[in-house]
């Protein structure tokens, strides 16, 4: 069987170039303002439906075509369309520069590869400029939560940037940025993602028929890539606002060939309060010194070069921090007592990256990364006694990561018109540090001094794949992308390996209408130990070990995409199976990650179940317009999701805690004219999964029996009858945000207003039972955030 | 120490957080189950507790079943009808036997009739228990002082092989007690405390393992780290001569020592899970994001746990160090 698939292949590879002579054209498509490539423009024979490509993620296109006369046209959304008109004789290099265009006018971009046209299924673009307009919480931009808007993404808890994609878990989307992972991608307890918007030139997300190139997660691929640095001219803009400020600086290094871009934020809270507390302590506590606050800061820097047409790389680096910390400082007669605690994460991401066109078909792609994610909490305490000169002191410090080397090499070879073929293979090394704890006592008075470590060791693992796939034609109006991914890892001497089959099919039924399949199996080897669904810093990322095994997934998807003046209309549905899942043991505490006094290196094994099993299937709308003064799309999910595991709720399937029977995301912007643009967003989704006890009873007395007969209200225990059977109350919200822009002598400003829950409803956050007024026994609900106003100021030169 | 993690985010979701509001949706109305509570032991007559569960709003107290009927079953054969008492239990005339099955079951007019059995095993052999002693005095002038002991208890015994076998350790402290007289302090005699003991053991050191069983206060835990073979509990406490505070120059507090008795108890499997999960779901309702643990429960139909133990013990006198 496969020496037939791999005889057919063969087969399909040649025949397109053995009946005709053909030629190549082939070349870059950018930003004629930026000269940054334009990732994913298309470039096509606008007289003749199917003779087209997609420029790659290096805004590299490659095509060829028989000897003829012919038109070529590139375009981009938001782009002027470029054509040019010759006759194809030899091989040829069109580099297109693409006009940013003027969006006010409602044109249809003529030939625009719609959704319909696209083999790949369940990927969705976002672009920046939506992301930049949408109402965001405390006015701070969220690439994060833009995502989570869209049909099969959904958000987790209230305000938090985690997301999950058709059922599957927060920690299995593979989140990059220029390529290279991101383990943990969020600042202050998740309420914002590490992203900063202004540094970032393309989102896409990937939830189904993922290709070949593509592995290590079961659910979904957010592909973040940033901007390069304007080759052309400076540029660059500050912003003020509620919680953060940031400036972007871009510019030529040498003109046209070296750019630069570095983008820069800080949150301020801990600086503006510093003289307030200070004046607190002076009236109310004279002879205590005491500063505590808590910031976040990262930096997204990237520098290209061009060395010919033919040969370019880039250098991108994104880093991090969140640090919350507390000092305190009592001084009573000759007693001094000191208090010093902090809490700090961050990671660190670089890709070093060389392009290089070996032939006008063949484009190769190097990268070389390093990333790191680090969580730390130190604490000290010291007592002096200045007088006798005594002190006593302790400290404790707790530390656990995780920290990669990687390597890729990637290929894009286009044959022929029928043929575009990606191949290439990845080397990553990992080092997990599940957490290390250090002990300090030292005291001069007793003489003891007590310095230990313990804690979960160091594990090294080598993870691998190789990929292969080739958007193929088939017939006229059938494509396919049809591939392969094979992918080992590498643990404790043990080897897994798999391989993973990927399969998208579109057939054009007319030029706006198409239907599509796809089937995937992906494999995920590691991962994240974790109970509180918020994201917190101390989730830990583990790898599969001899006794856990890696996560499997097998997806099912079947759609249509049509396209009709303007809008994208698109229905998806899919079926999802997932397998070998882990979770805490029940009962078990957040913070059990941490390596206990007197445990195994790899205690954390024994804490988890590890036989999950997932179901997940629904079907998702999506209506979305992304050119003209109104843009925005309309997403509705209907979807269903369940997890089994043998020692959980008696083993039967139960609800996983985002099983959202509706999902609802609206997004539109309105750009009235130069000056005013408006945007508004609109959520719906059906209420958590919850575990509620529904029945109370008297345990056992713990005392013997002396309490006689009126003890009937001491120890009263809730009967927890399934896991998830509570739903809490529908989450709906609507942000509205206005942006007044004005231009002025030195570059534009722009003041954004806006509000986060504009009709203030109160959003269920978690569910408990307490006693009303009257002393009653009843069940609360705790919200999170009321409306919250935002305002920000932003001046780009 | 690990906790200001939770201690952070929880300040920082309970500064936003501050918005608590009365939810006035219906929580599914569930049948109400009989449950049935009673540890037994070969020194006491069988007893339990028959009470109806009620509604996770309901105001009002637990509803005693003192009509309920309530039989004991001795290897499958009926006994007798157990009596409620005015105390709330329901009281049988028999002590348990050691290797005999016992069966209660309970029935009540609306409610599924419930049941729940217990097979009482020997109780362990304690081969030996050496103690360490170290003590601190504290010296407060005009001899008056109050001396603090460490004893370290090693504690040997031999499992049973074959068996998962299930296990509680308490400690008590038999205190001497003086009385104030014109004449000076006299002895009253020896109170007894259910004390609380230390321990790095891997053995008895586990998170949740801590409970009062009946009125006992100690830890349970399983031979699954030395099945079939002779093991030493290793635990510490802490006694303190109070006598010797008040009046050191009349008494001579070493005729009245401090004494330890120390009960290993073997009990079943069902209260081995019940105080896990017991105290698993204490802590779970203490924290919003944990998942809420449910108790086990060994009784049919119903809700509760009816199991029992035996009990070996042994009675240290402490030998008074400052001799």
């Amino acid at each position: 069987m496969r020496k037939v698939l791999f005889s057919l292949f063969i087969l399909l590879l040649v025949n397109s170039n053995v009946f005709s002579q053909k030629f190549t054209i082939s070349g870059y498509v950018v930003n004629s303002e930026s000269g940054e490539k334009l990732i994913g423009a298309a470039v096509y024979n606008p007289d003749a439906v199917n003779m087209g490509t997609i420029a790659n993620s290096y805004g590299y296109y490659s095509i060829t075509l028989p000897k003829m006369k012919l038109k070529i046209a590139a375009s981009y959304v938001g782009y002027t369309t470029e054509f040019v008109e010759f006759e194809l004789t030899k091989d040829t290099v069109i580099n297109f520069s693409l006009k940013p265009g003027n969006e006010l006018e409602e044109v249809e971009v003529y030939g625009k590869k719609t959704e319909a046209q696209k083999t790949e299924m369940g990927k969705i673009n976002v672009p920046v400029k939506t992301i930049k307009t949408i109402p965001a919480l405390l006015g701070e931009v969220d690439v994060l939560k833009a995502i989570q808007l869209l049909p099969g993404v959904q958000s987790g808890t209230e305000g938090t940037s985690g997301f999950y994609v058709r059922g599957g878990g927060p920690d299995q989307n593979l989140i990059l940025i220029d390529g290279v992972p991101v383990y943990n991608a969020n600042h202050l307890f998740g309420f914002f993602s590490v992203f900063n918007a202004d540094a970032i030139s393309e989102v896409s997300i990937i939830k189904g028929g993922f290709p070949a190139r593509y592995g290590g997660r079961l659910s979904s691929v957010l592909d973040i890539r940033m901007k390069e640095g304007n080759l052309k001219k400076f540029s660059g803009s500050a912003s003020v606002g509620i919680i953060s400020s940031k400036f972007t600086f871009e510019g030529p290094i040498i003109k046209d060939k070296t750019s630069f871009l570095i983008s820069a934020r800080r949150t301020y809270i801990d600086v503006l309060s510093l003289p307030i507390q200070k004046i607190y302590l002076n009236k109310n506590s004279p002879g205590t010194k005491s500063t505590s606050g808590y910031f976040f800061w990262d930096i997204n820097a990237k520098i290209n070069h061009k060395f010919s047409d033919k040969d370019r790389v880039y250098l991108s680096v994104y880093t991090g921090k969140d640090k919350a910390y507390s000092k305190f400082e009592d001084t009573w007669e000759e007693f001094v007592d000191e208090f010093n605690s902090n809490l700090k994460w961050g990671n660190i991401t670089s890709a070093f990256r060389w392009n290089h066109i070996i032939g006008k078909k063949l484009f190769a792609n190097t990268t070389l990364t390093y990333s790191k994610y680090q969580f730390g909490v130190s604490l000290s305490e010291k007592s002096t006694d200045t007088k006798k000169n005594e002190f006593d002191e302790f400290a404790f410090d707790y530390d656990s990561g995780i920290e990669d080397y990687g390597a890729k090499v990637d290929f894009d070879y286009n044959p022929s018109i029928n043929h575009n073929i990606k191949f290439g293979f990845n080397y990553i090394y990992h080092t997990f540090s599940p957490g290390i704890q250090a002990f300090h006592v030292n005291s001069n008075q007793e003489n003891s001094k007590i310095d230990t470590t313990f804690g979960n060791s160091d594990i090294y693992a080598n993870e691998y794949y190789l990929f292969a796939e080739d958007e193929m034609k088939i017939f006229k109006n059938l494509k396919a992308n049809i591939g392969v991914h094979y992918s080992g890892f590498y643990v404790s001497d043990t080897l897994y390996q798999s391989v993973q089959p990927r399969i998208s099919v579109r057939y054009l039924v007319n030029p706006q209408w198409s239907i599509k399949a796809a089937y995937t199996k992906m494999e995920q080897y590691l991962h994240l130990l974790t109970n509180t669904t918020i994201g917190l810093p101390t989730d830990l990322w583990l790898p599969v070990t001899n006794n856990i095994l890696p996560q499997k997934s097998t997806q099912y998807a079947f759609g249509s995409a049509y396209f009709y003046k303007g809008f994208d209309f698109s229905i998806e549905a899919y079926y999802k199976t997932m397998n070998n899942m882990i979770e805490y043991k029940e009962g078990a505490s957040f913070v059990s990650g941490f390596g206990e006094e007197g445990e195994s290196a790899r205690a954390w094994e024994n804490k988890i179940e590890t036989d999950g099993k997932g179901t997940s299937y629904g079907i998702e709308f999506l209506v979305k317009k992304n050119i003209g003064k109104t843009t925005g799309w309309i997403g509705y999910t209907w979807s269903k999701t369940d997890r089994q595991f043998s020692n959980v709720s008696f083993g039967e399937p139960f609800p996983y805690t985002y099983d959202r029977r509706h999902d609802i995301g609206i997004v539109v912007t309105h750009k009235f004219n130069e000056h005013i643009d408006v945007a508004g967003t609109w959520v719906y989704g059906t209420g958590n999964a919850v575990t509620l006890a529904y029945e109370s009873y008297q345990a056992l007395n713990q005392f013997g029996q002396f309490y006689g007969p009126d003890y009937t209200e001491d120890n009263i225990v809730d009967h927890i009858e399934r896991r998830n059977n509570f739903r809490m109350p529908a989450y709906h919200r609507l942000d509205l945000g206005v942006n007044f822009r004005k231009q002025k002598k030195y570059g534009k400003r722009t003041w954004s207003v806006g509000a986060y829950n504009v009709y203030n409803r109160k959003n269920p956050f978690f569910l408990r039972f307490g006693r009303d007024d009257n002393g009653e026994r009843a069940l609360f609900q705790y919200s999170l955030f009321p409306i919250i106003p935002s305002v920000s100021f932003k001046y780009e030169f | 120490m690990k906790n200001i993690v939770i201690i952070a985010f929880a300040l920082l979701i309970f500064s936003f957080a501050s918005c608590r509001k009365k939810l006035d949706i219906d929580i599914p109305e569930t049948e109400k189950h009989i449950v049935l509570n009673g540890i037994i032991n070969p020194d006491s007559i069988i007893s339990v507790r028959v009470t109806k569960s009620k509604s996770v709003l309901d105001n009002n107290e637990i509803q005693n079943l003192s009509d309920a009927d309530v039989k004991l079953f001795k290897d499958d054969e009926f006994v007798e009808e157990l009596q409620f008492s005015d105390i709330g239990y329901f009281y049988s005339s028999i002590k348990p036997e050691i290797n005999t099955n016992y069966k209660i079951t309970a029935d009540y007019s609306g409610l599924k009739s419930v049941s729940a059995e217990i097979n009482l095993e020997e109780s362990p052999l304690i081969n030996k228990t050496d103690t360490l002693i170290q003590m601190k005095i504290y010296d407060y002038g005009d001899g008056l002082s109050d001396t603090t002991y460490e004893i370290h208890f090693d504690l040997q015994y031999k499992d049973n092989g074959g068996t998962d076998d299930y296990y509680f350790l308490s400690i008590f402290q038999l205190i001497p007690v003086f009385d104030f007289t014109d004449t000076g302090m006299v002895f009253t005699g020896y109170e007894e405390y259910s004390g609380y003991f230390d321990t790095t053991d891997p053995v008895l050191n586990k998170e949740n393992s801590e409970f009062y069983l009946d009125g006992m206060n100690g830890r349970v835990f399983s031979d699954e780290l030395f099945n079939g073979n002779s093991y030493t509990l290793s635990f510490t406490t802490f006694y303190q001569n109070y006598g010797g505070y008040y009046d050191k120059k009349n008494i001579k507090t070493e005729e009245y020592p401090g004494m330890f008795v120390i009960k290993l108890l073997k009990v079943s499997e069902a209260i081995y899970n019940y105080i896990f999960s017991y105290n698993l779901n204490q802590n779970s309702t203490e924290d919003p994001f944990a998942q809420p643990v449910q108790v086990y429960s060994n009784v049919k139909n119903g809700l509760g746990i009816f199991s029992g133990y035996t009990m070996t013990s042994d009675t240290i006198v402490m030998n008074n160090p400052e001799k």
